[in-house]
Order: C-alpha cells, then sequence, then structure tokens
C-alpha cells in the first residue's frame, strides 16, 4: 500500500471521528476512564509488591526488651505481638514461657533499671547479655540495638505532628528499648523468634516476617481482582469503540458501498475504520495517562509530606513507563474494538 | 461494429437463473452473449430482471445458477478477492447516480482512481481530461448538491468512465433526467461507446432507444423474450416480429418471445 494512500485512509478516519464528535468524545472518554482504573490498580500492586519487598529487605524480628520491673508489667507488654495464628502454633510454648521469664528475673532488671534510664543510647549490661544471647543463635546475622530515646525520636521524625507528640509524652517516655534481629534466611525467622520470646530480659517479640507475608498475600488478591478488573474494563472498552466503529460504518455504508463498486478492496475499506478505532484508544489512553501521572505526583508528594515512613516508587520512571503501557493498551483496544465490530458489521 | 467473430464475447452469459431466497426466481435460464464496443439496450418492465441480470455482471449479486463471463473473467467461479479488481475494469452508473455528496465533482470522479491507487499525477491529468468530456469543467469544484441532475449524472458518468473500463453498465441512467437532458446524456453515452468501451443500458425510455436504434434486448418475467440486433431492429417496423437472434433460438426460448412481443408497438418503454 502507498504511503500517499495510507496518508488519504487516515484523513478518512480522522474525519469520521469528527463527524461523529459525540460519540467518539464518549469513546474516548471509557477507554480512558478503564484504563485510569486499570492505572490504579496496577500503581497499587506495584507499590505494594515495593512496600513488603522494602518490608523484607529491612527489620524481620522486633524484640522489646525489659523496662524498668513494673508490678505485673510483663505480662501486660506480653501482648505486643498482635499474634498471626501461624506464629502462635510455632512459638505455642514460648508464648507463656516470656511472662514467667520475665517476672522471675524481675529482680535483675530491677538493678539495672537506674543505668537503663540514665544512659539512653547504649544498652544497659543486662541488655547486653541478652543482644550477646540473640546474636549467638543459628541463623541470626546482626541484632541492632535501638534504645527508647532513639524509638522516640525515629516515631517524632516520621509522624507529621512528631513534634506536638512529644510536647505532650513531655520526658515522660513510654516506649521500651529493643533490638531489631536479622537473619539469614527468612524461613529462620519463625524459629529464632520463639527463641528470643523465651529468654529472660525480653517482654515480647514482634515478628515482621508474619506482615510481610500477609502484605505478599495481599498484594497477590490484589492482583486477581485487578485481572478481574482489567477484563472487565477492557471488555468495555471493545464494545463501546465497536459500537462507535459500527456507527461509523453505518454512516457512512452510502461510501463504502460506492467504495466497493469501484473496485476498492477489502483492506482499503477496512483500514480507516482501524484507524478510526486505533486513535479513539491511543486518545483515551493519553487522557488517562495525563491524569494518572498527575494524580500520582499529587499522592506522592502528600504521602511524602504525611506518611514518610511509606516507600512509594518515584513517581518519573513509573509514569514513563506506564504511559507507554497506556497508550500501547488503548491502541490495541481501539484497533481491536473496530476490528470485531467491522467483521461484523461490514460485509465487503 | 461488432469485434471480429474469433474473438471471445465480452458478456457471456449460458443458463444464468437467479432465485432470491426464499424463491423468488428473478432471471430463468438466461443465454445472452454481448461482443466487444457493441451498444445494447436493456429492456423490460420493472420487476422483469433488468437490473439483476445488470448486477450479476458486477458480482453485486451471484448467480444461482448457470456461468457468467465477463472480459475473459468467469464471474461466478471468481472468489471475493477478485471482485474489486473485475469492477475496476468496470464502470457502473445509476439512476440516483450515488455520488458521495461530501465531496467535489474533481473528487467524486477521481475517487476510483484514489481507490486503485494511483499516482496523484495521473489522477489530476486524467480528472481533467474527464471533466472536459463531460463538460463539467467549470463545476468541478462544486459539491452534487449544488448540480442539476444532468449535471449530476454526468459527473456519474465521468466517475464510471475514468478507469477506462472495458465496459459500462447503466442501470436506468436517465430514469430521474427530464427528456431534454435524457437526450445529452444518451449522446454521450454514444460518444463513449464510439471511443471503444462496450455499454449496456438498461432502460424504460423509449426516446432513449429510439434515439439510437443499437441492438434491443428485452426482458419479462426473468427471461429474455426478445433480441433484436441493429439491422434486425430497423426491419422489425416492416416484418413480422423480426427474425430471431441466433443466440435466442439457440436458447430456446425464441417461439414464446416472439408471441408475447408481436411488435415494437407493445414493448413497454
Amino acid at each position: 500500500m502507498r504511503l500517499r494512500t495510507l496518508a488519504h485512509l487516515s484523513g478518512e478516519a480522522v474525519a469520521s471521528v469528527r463527524d461523529n464528535s459525540l460519540l467518539s468524545i464518549a469513546a474516548v472518554s471509557t477507554v480512558a476512564i478503564s484504563l485510569l482504573v486499570l492505572s490504579i490498580v496496577t500503581l497499587l500492586a506495584v507499590n505494594m509488591q515495593h512496600l513488603a519487598a522494602v518490608l523484607n529487605a529491612q527489620v524481620q524480628i522486633v524484640a522489646y526488651l525489659d523496662p524498668a520491673p513494673a508490678v505485673g508489667g510483663g505480662a501486660a507488654l506480653g501482648s505486643c505481638q498482635a499474634a498471626p495464628s501461624s506464629t502462635a502454633a510455632t512459638g505455642n510454648s514460648s508464648a507463656t514461657v516470656p511472662t514467667a521469664a520475665a517476672a522471675s528475673s524481675g529482680a535483675v532488671s530491677a538493678a539495672g533499671a537506674a543505668s537503663a534510664s540514665t544512659s539512653p543510647s547504649t544498652p544497659s549490661a543486662e541488655e547486653q547479655t541478652v543482644i550477646g544471647q540473640i546474636e549467638a543463635l543459628p541463623g541470626v546475622t546482626k541484632v541492632q540495638f535501638v534504645s527508647k530515646q532513639q524509638a522516640l525520636n525515629t516515631l517524632v521524625s516520621e509522624l507529621p505532628n512528631g513534634a506536638g507528640l512529644i510536647r505532650g509524652i513531655g520526658t515522660d517516655n513510654p516506649l521500651p528499648d529493643y533490638v531489631n534481629i536479622f537473619v539469614a534466611d527468612p524461613q529462620l525467622v519463625a524459629g529464632v523468634a520463639g527463641q528470643v520470646a523465651s529468654m529472660p530480659g525480653v517482654s515480647c517479640v514482634r515478628n515482621d516476617q508474619q506482615y510481610v507475608n500477609d502484605l505478599f498475600g495481599f498484594t497477590q488478591s490484589l492482583r486477581y481482582v485487578g485481572i478481574f478488573l482489567i477484563a472487565a474494563l477492557a471488555l468495555t472498552t471493545l464494545v463501546v469503540i465497536g459500537n462507535t466503529v459500527r456507527v461509523a460504518v453505518y454512516a457512512r455504508r452510502d461510501q463504502i458501498g460506492i467504495m466497493k463498486l469501484v473496485g476498492a478492496t477489502d483492506s482499503f475499506i477496512r483500514l480507516p475504520f482501524f484507524i478510526e478505532g486505533a486513535i479513539l484508544g491511543l486518545i483515551g489512553a493519553l487522557v488517562s495517562g495525563l491524569l494518572v501521572a498527575w494524580g500520582y505526583g499529587w499522592v506522592q508528594r502528600i504521602a511524602a509530606a504525611n506518611m514518610p515512613f511509606l516507600p512509594l516508587l518515584p513517581a518519573q520512571a513509573l509514569t514513563a513507563r506506564l504511559l507507554e503501557g497506556l497508550a500501547l493498551g488503548g491502541l490495541l483496544l481501539g484497533a481491536l474494538g473496530s476490528a470485531i465490530s467491522v467483521r461484523r458489521h461490514l460485509n465487503v | 461494429m461488432f469485434a471480429g467473430r474469433d474473438e471471445q464475447p465480452i458478456v457471456s452469459l449460458k443458463g444464468v437463473s437467479k432465485v432470491y431466497p426464499p424463491s423468488t426466481a428473478a432471471l430463468t435460464d438466461v443465454d445472452l452473449e454481448i461482443e466487444r464496443g457493441e451498444f445494447v439496450f436493456l429492456i423490460g418492465p420493472s420487476g422483469s430482471g433488468k437490473s439483476t441480470l445488470l448486477r450479476l455482471l458486477y458480482r453485486e449479486e451471484q448467480a444461482t445458477k448457470g456461468r457468467i463471463v465477463v472480459n475473459n473473467r468467469d464471474v461466478t467461479a471468481m472468489g471475493p478477492s477478485d471482485v474489486p479488481f473485475l469492477r475496476r475494469q468496470l464502470g457502473v452508473v445509476f439512476q440516483d447516480f450515488k455520488l458521495l455528496p461530501r465531496k467535489t465533482v474533481a473528487e467524486n470522479i477521481a475517487f476510483p482512481l484514489v481507490v486503485s491507487e494511483f499516482s496523484a499525477r495521473a489522477i489530476r491529468l486524467r480528472v481533467a481530461q474527464l471533466l472536459e468530456i463531460v463538460g463539467l469543467k467549470d463545476r468541478r469544484h462544486a459539491l452534487p448538491a449544488e448540480l442539476s441532475g444532468g449535471e449530476q449524472q454526468r459527473a456519474a458518468l465521468a466517475r464510471a468512465i475514468v478507469n477506462n473500463p472495458v465496459l459500462l453498465i447503466a442501470d436506468e441512467p436517465t430514469g430521474n433526467l427530464d427528456p431534454e437532458t435524457s437526450r445529452g446524456i444518451t449522446q454521450l453515452l454514444a460518444e463513449i461507446n464510439f471511443r471503444g468501451t462496450t455499454v449496456i443500458v438498461a432502460t424504460h425510455s423509449e426516446v432513449m432507444v429510439n434515439a439510437l436504434r443499437r441492438r434491443v434486448v428485452a426482458i419479462e418475467g426473468g427471461m429474455i423474450v426478445r433480441d433484436q440486433a441493429r439491422a434486425a431492429y430497423r426491419d422489425a417496423d416492416a416484418g413480422p416480429a423480426a427474425q430471431p437472434d441466433r443466440r435466442l433460438v439457440a436458447s430456446g426460448a425464441a417461439p414464446a418471445a416472439a408471441a408475447a412481443w408481436p411488435g415494437r408497438g407493445s414493448r413497454r418503454g
């Protein structure tokens, strides 16, 4: 096919889009909305996955160390594990042990209580013992001590109104000292967490691995929901574009008849409608792309300002790739929708 | 006038029947041959099968039975992808002109060449030539709605012959025109035929048939009931029912046809 012919047919397609302006706008809007939802689901899934990956690479086990031996305090703090059932199962024996151990070791901790509160950034002697024990466990690669003061500082910096918070607390820091425990193999996390929980001097253990797993699971279900949504919206888009093209075919039936009469080939007659569908799809993709790019940038700015602890993927790289995908998707949806419609409604 | 006998006829129908579903017989067992360069009138009352016969020639309809050869192509056997290339060798004109309302006269005339992917330069030259022939040079930028009926049919004729067809098919070309304008179109058709294009015209118009005195094929009830060559047509005034054409004799339809059509006077215009 000559290039000039292609230009002529593209002109026909553009004219058709213009002639059917109202329906074209409807088609473009539908494509835009479909692709917008698709983009949102995609961005959500990608960020979830990113978040899960970041968390996975970060802390795996957090062990809260016994603060000053408050009466009955051990039992209260023992509930820091918002324990999912699997952890409860693996660490079943240890769940009761720490409270008992904490109660028995209360006297030992009492001696170090003063030193713990006076030197905020270094572990007390008792805490150092516990850290040594944890480090000796098989599979543990690193143990990182975080004092209650550091914890408070982190909290203040990560919360939007942290400064106000610290004023409210005053000097009475309610946070315990804790250690981050890194384990070589995620498989070992549950076992290590159980052992650490049974150590004296450890008030309770939070196993982040479980949250990460939950997050991965959630990402997975989000992906299924996304696939379903995408399929449903793709179908809608196909129908709307197909309908628009059907109207265009109908509006041009006289011209098509004459084209056939003077010896136009099938492809010559069909091509303008494919191009029309592709144009509609592409414009829809462009509209949704711009909305997504602008919207994601906005969400990211808001998130960065208010939720710095939530690591979102950077906008620039992500939206560039998303725009590519959207353009391709819009083009394919448009061309496919018109192809189906032309096949059904154009008897050449 | 006729091409040599050894040359294949440009149109050949053998035992052609057309039945529209469920059971409307439009044509029944039609035999017809048209030589290259001939000018043939196809006459008959409405619903006689004239238009169906023409539509079979450019494969707008497919024959139910029989064999049709147009310009050495077997129209009944060709696949759908060959149809466009058959039509590029033909020109077709209608009673309602079928011009594209949003294109100018020049664009309408150029349309078959655009569709056949000719170069812009070739199209420009050829369209200028055609505008001259049909006398629409001054109206080339007009839209069809701005033209008179006669001008529209001239534009349609120009479009039909812009691709130098071997066969021009005209279905009631003067059906919507007054007698004066009809004469002009008839004259134009004769000119086109004179330049070497075979012309088949289906018409009701006695004026048109009488003006040219060419071969007349009469159809009634889906059958050819009379086929008079030019010479025979002239003699029909004198003799009884003319000499039956050899092709008609071969088909076996002649006796009935002769009886049904005793003379010129009863022919439906």
